[in-house]
């Protein structure tokens, strides 16, 4: 089980004792205070903190992959990681969010790696990786294709997706997900730093990719 | 001019990055992503609205609805109550203190006849005839649930091998052996049979 060595928000360990949920008015229940009774069974708790963070861990993994059942796949998992190592999360070490896109990163390289066994592709090059390792996924049911109405916006994405995965980290994260660069580099593993050269150099990258078509 | 390029390009590549994140920006997982997640975890069936913990500052676009207030914080009371040692041994004492308790209540079901005497006087009006000192306590053989719920009862007598009492756990004299022992099933509407008692000549 989790301890709880921190709480600086009002609904703490106030919450756990108390019926917080009793006034109308109350705040939301915190990530932790849900965590501790999602880890101790609660299914209530547990639904209500897959709908607060989902859409994040969705959207991640779909801007990262480009693809719709790749990022259900994670989605899930991630949430089962939840449900069974949630006791690992340690609030004095950040937020919820941070964690679950740290896990569902490692999912999501997991899942793009295995598509390419027999072809293995360097996802940490330099440069841009290449055109045909970017699948359209079923672009006409693809929902994130319908959402992209411009070509600028498909050309973008498909750029992005063949970013380094380090680079597309921190572009997914920080330009698109609006991570603080402190979240982004905890999600990575990173320093602060590092995170925003990886930044700099993944736009470089892409305002390279969309030139030939939007300027020159 | 390659400075103006540059920024040119930085200009087109923020607004494409601000068309990208404002078309992506209500983008959700599909509603049986969580269905199949919670029938995995919880057994449930998949459901595509489950109430989850909400108050009256979530947002209007959520679709769940606010719970009975006091539903989880009794839960976390009782969890913030737990002794320290819970926190870390009750995963694993679970099943040892399940599996006792299941011990003794079978125990207790057994030597005590009254939990099984109103089944059996509801069965038969002649059952008085059967609750002979002199015959062993029914035995259950289903389920204290499969006895209750099974309505009207039989009792159907029977000859048994004298060594099916150690079966039982019942003393079973050597000399004995080969006999045969009076017995009485308890029958339910079905024809399962629900509970046996043997008839000790020997005592009687």
């Amino acid at each position: 089980m989790m301890t709880m060595p921190y709480d600086d928000s009002p609904t703490g360990p106030q919450f756990a004792v108390q019926p917080r949920l009793a006034d109308d008015s109350a705040p939301e229940p915190s990530d932790a205070a849900l965590l501790v009774a999602a880890v101790d069974g609660s299914e209530r708790a547990f639904t209500t903190l897959y709908r607060r963070h989902s859409p994040a861990v969705y959207r991640f993994a779909y801007l990262w992959s480009g693809t719709a059942a790749i990022a259900s796949d994670v989605a899930q998992e991630t949430f089962i990681h939840l449900h069974q190592r949630g006791s690992d999360f340690n609030p004095a070490r950040g937020a919820l969010r941070p964690w679950l896109l740290g896990i569902a990163r490692n999912l999501v390289r997991r899942q793009l790696s295995a598509r390419y066994t027999e072809t293995p592709v360097d996802f940490d090059a330099d440069g841009l990786l290449p055109e045909a390792l970017i699948a359209d996924d079923a672009a006409g049911s693809d929902p994130l294709a319908r959402l992209l109405g411009s070509e600028a916006s498909r050309l973008l994405h498909r750029s992005i997706r063949r970013l380094p995965t380090q680079f597309r980290d921190a572009v997914v994260l920080v330009d698109l997900q609006e991570h603080s660069y402190a979240d982004a580099a905890a999600i990575c593993g990173c320093e602060i730093g590092t995170i925003r050269s990886r930044l700099s150099r993944g736009r470089a990258l892409l305002a390279d990719a969309l030139a030939p078509k939007s300027i020159r | 001019m390659n400075m103006m390029i540059d920024e040119q390009e930085f200009t087109e590549l923020n607004r494409a990055l601000a068309a990208l994140k404002q078309a992506t920006f209500a983008l959700e997982p599909p509603a049986e992503v969580e269905s199949r997640l919670l029938y995995r975890l919880y057994g449930a069936q998949p459901r595509v609205a489950q109430p989850a913990i909400a108050t009256a500052t979530s947002p209007a676009t959520s679709p769940v609805r606010p719970i009975a207030k006091a539903s989880l914080a009794p839960r976390q009371a009782s969890a913030a109550r737990r002794p320290w040692f819970a926190e870390h041994w009750g995963a694993w004492l679970t099943w040892p203190v399940s599996l006792a308790a299941t011990i003794m209540f079978c125990s207790w079901m057994l030597g005590n006849r009254a939990v099984l005497e109103p089944t059996l006087s509801a069965a038969s009006p002649s059952s008085s005839s059967v609750e002979s000192s002199a015959g062993t306590p029914f035995l259950a053989l289903a389920s204290i649930d499969e006895i209750a719920a099974s309505g009207s009862t039989q009792v159907v007598s029977a000859r048994l091998p004298r060594a099916t009492l150690a079966e039982f756990g019942l003393p079973v004299s050597p000399m004995h052996a080969g006999d045969d022992v009076a017995a009485e099933f308890l029958v339910g509407e079905s024809g399962g049979v629900l509970a046996v008692r043997f008839i000790l000549a020997d005592a009687r």
